[in-house]
C-alpha cells in the first residue's frame, strides 16, 4: 500500500518533469538547410478547398516530421479545386481559383513553418510559386533558404544554383531509362541537387525523386531517393549536403574555362 | 543510311561495308574512313589521309569542334563538354548531324554514360556516340539518340563493338548486330 503510494507520487513527479521539460523547451529552428521533402500527390477534385487544406496539411506534416525543411508539391494543383473541365472555366475563375490555392499552400506553410514549392498549371503553362517559412509568396527566380540558392528548373537561370525544383503533372514511359529524364538529367549537367514531383492516379503517372550530381552519391548513380511507384501517392525525404556539392563544382570548374568561347557568336 | 561501326579495326573485318568506322586504335588502316579516338584527340582519317585533327584542348572557337565528310556534319566533345549544357545548347546551331564523344572513367558505370551520352543527345537532339575508357585499356562504345514516344533513347549502352545504321534526313535509326549485318 505504502509503496504504492510512494510509486504514484513519483510517477506522477516524473510525468509532470517530462510534460514541462516538454512544454518549456523553445523550439528550435535549424540553423542549415539540410532536409528536403518531395510529394506525389494523388490526384482526387477536391469538393471544397476546406478539404484540399486537411490533405496538403496532413502531408506537410508527414514530411516536416521526417525532418524536412522544405517540400515540393507538383505542377496542376490548382486543378485540384476545378469543378469542372479548365476550358468551362472563365479567365476570372481560374484567376480565383489559383489565389485559393495560394492560400492553402501558405497557410501550411506558416502552420508549420516550412517552405512549400508548386506549380499551378493554366493553358498548359507552369506558373511557380514559392512560399517561405513564414507563409509569404515570393517572388523572383532564384531564393536562398540560410546559404542555399534555389530556383524552378529554367534554362534561362544562368546562375548556379545549389537546388533545382521541378514540379511536373504527368510523364509518358518510353522505357525504364526514362527515370533519368528531366531534374536527374540537370543535376549531372548542372552539378546540383534537384527535386522532382509528379502528379498520379486517375490517368496521371510518374517517378518522383530527389537527384544529385553522380559525383555527389555514393552509388554513383545520383539518384539520392526515387518513388517506389509510378501511381500512388509517396513521400520522399532526404538529407542534402551543399558542402558536397561545391567540392564537385570546384572539380568540375572548367566551366570558367569555356566562358569566353560561350562568350563569342 | 549511313552505316556506322564502332569497335577495334581488327574486328570489323567481321563486318561488311560501312561508311564510317569510330575506333580508338590509331593503327594503319589504308581502306575506309575511320574517326580515331583517344585520350589525346580525335582524328579524321580518310583512305590513311589526315583530313581533319583537334586535340583535346579548349577550343579558341566553335569551328573547332565540327568537321564534314559524306554530306555528314560532325562534332566532337570531350569529357566535361558532354555535360556542360550550355556548350550543348550553343551546338544546336550548328546543324550537326552526329556528335562523337570521348568518355575517360575511372570505372564503368552506366549513370556516368547516360549522364554523358544519352544527356547530350536529349539536350542537342542529335544522335550521340561515346567512346569510354576505363583502366587498364578498356574501351567500349554507345550510341544514343533524342527519345521519343517509341524509344528510350538508348541504342546501345556498352558494346566493344558493333554497328549502326542512321539516316541524317529522315532521322531513323536502329542497331544491327553482329548476324543482322551480316546479312
Amino acid at each position: 500500500m505504502i509503496f504504492g503510494k510512494i510509486s504514484n507520487v513519483f510517477r506522477s513527479f516524473f510525468l509532470k518533469r517530462k510534460a514541462n521539460a516538454f512544454l518549456d523547451r523553445p523550439v528550435i529552428e535549424p540553423d542549415v538547410f539540410e532536409y528536403v521533402g518531395v510529394i506525389q500527390f494523388q490526384h482526387q477534385n477536391f469538393k471544397n478547398s476546406k478539404d484540399f487544406h486537411t490533405k496538403i496539411l496532413s502531408l506537410v506534416k508527414v514530411a516536416k516530421m521526417e525532418g524536412s525543411q522544405l517540400v515540393l508539391f507538383p505542377a496542376g494543383m490548382n486543378m485540384e479545386l476545378y469543378s469542372v473541365p479548365e476550358e468551362s472555366l472563365s479567365r476570372n475563375q481560374i484567376s480565383k481559383i489559383e489565389d485559393e490555392c495560394l492560400k492553402v499552400f501558405s497557410n501550411v506553410a506558416s502552420i508549420e513553418k516550412i517552405y512549400v514549392g508548386y506549380a499551378d498549371l493554366v493553358k498548359g503553362m507552369k506558373i511557380y510559386h514559392f512560399i517561405n517559412s513564414n507563409g509569404k509568396s515570393v517572388e523572383g527566380n532564384i531564393f536562398t533558404i540560410y546559404n542555399v540558392k534555389v530556383a524552378f528548373m529554367d534554362d534561362e537561370i544562368d546562375e548556379d544554383v545549389d537546388l533545382i525544383l521541378n514540379p511536373c503533372l504527368t510523364k509518358k514511359w518510353a522505357g525504364d531509362y526514362e527515370s533519368f529524364g528531366h531534374a536527374w538529367l540537370y543535376s549531372q549537367q548542372k552539378y546540383s541537387y534537384s527535386m522532382e514531383s509528379y502528379m498520379v492516379g486517375d490517368h496521371f503517372t510518374g517517378q518522383s525523386g530527389i537527384y544529385a550530381p553522380i559525383e555527389a552519391t555514393e552509388s554513383m548513380s545520383g539518384i539520392i531517393k526515387q518513388t517506389q511507384s509510378k501511381i500512388l501517392e509517396e513521400t520522399l525525404v532526404a538529407k542534402i549536403d551543399c558542402s558536397i556539392l561545391g567540392m564537385v563544382k570546384r572539380k568540375k570548374s572548367v566551366k570558367d574555362e569555356y566562358a569566353r568561347l560561350l562568350e563569342n557568336k | 543510311m549511313f552505316r556506322i561501326y564502332m569497335g577495334s579495326i581488327l574486328s570489323s573485318t567481321e563486318f561488311t561495308k560501312f561508311d564510317l568506322g569510330i575506333t580508338s586504335d590509331r593503327t594503319l588502316s589504308t581502306i575506309g574512313r575511320w574517326l580515331k579516338v583517344d585520350e589525346n584527340g580525335i582524328v579524321f582519317d580518310d583512305s590513311n589521309f589526315n583530313i581533319f585533327q583537334r586535340r583535346w584542348r579548349v577550343p579558341v572557337t566553335l569551328d573547332e569542334l565540327f568537321f564534314e565528310s559524306s554530306n555528314l556534319k560532325i562534332g566532337t566533345l570531350y569529357n566535361d563538354e558532354l555535360r556542360m549544357r550550355d556548350l550543348l545548347l550553343r551546338i544546336t546551331e550548328f546543324k550537326i548531324d552526329l556528335i562523337v564523344g570521348y568518355l575517360k572513367s575511372q570505372s564503368y558505370n552506366p549513370y556516368e554514360l547516360i549522364a554523358s551520352g544519352w544527356g547530350c543527345a536529349q539536350t542537342t537532339g542529335i544522335p550521340t556516340i561515346i567512346v569510354n575508357v576505363t583502366p587498364p585499356e578498356n574501351v567500349n562504345y554507345s550510341f544514343f539518340l533524342k527519345m521519343t514516344e517509341f524509344t528510350d533513347g538508348m541504342i546501345v549502352l556498352s558494346d566493344r563493338y558493333t554497328m549502326v545504321t542512321f539516316s541524317a534526313e529522315k532521322k531513323e535509326y536502329t542497331q544491327n548486330n553482329k548476324g543482322q549485318a551480316e546479312k
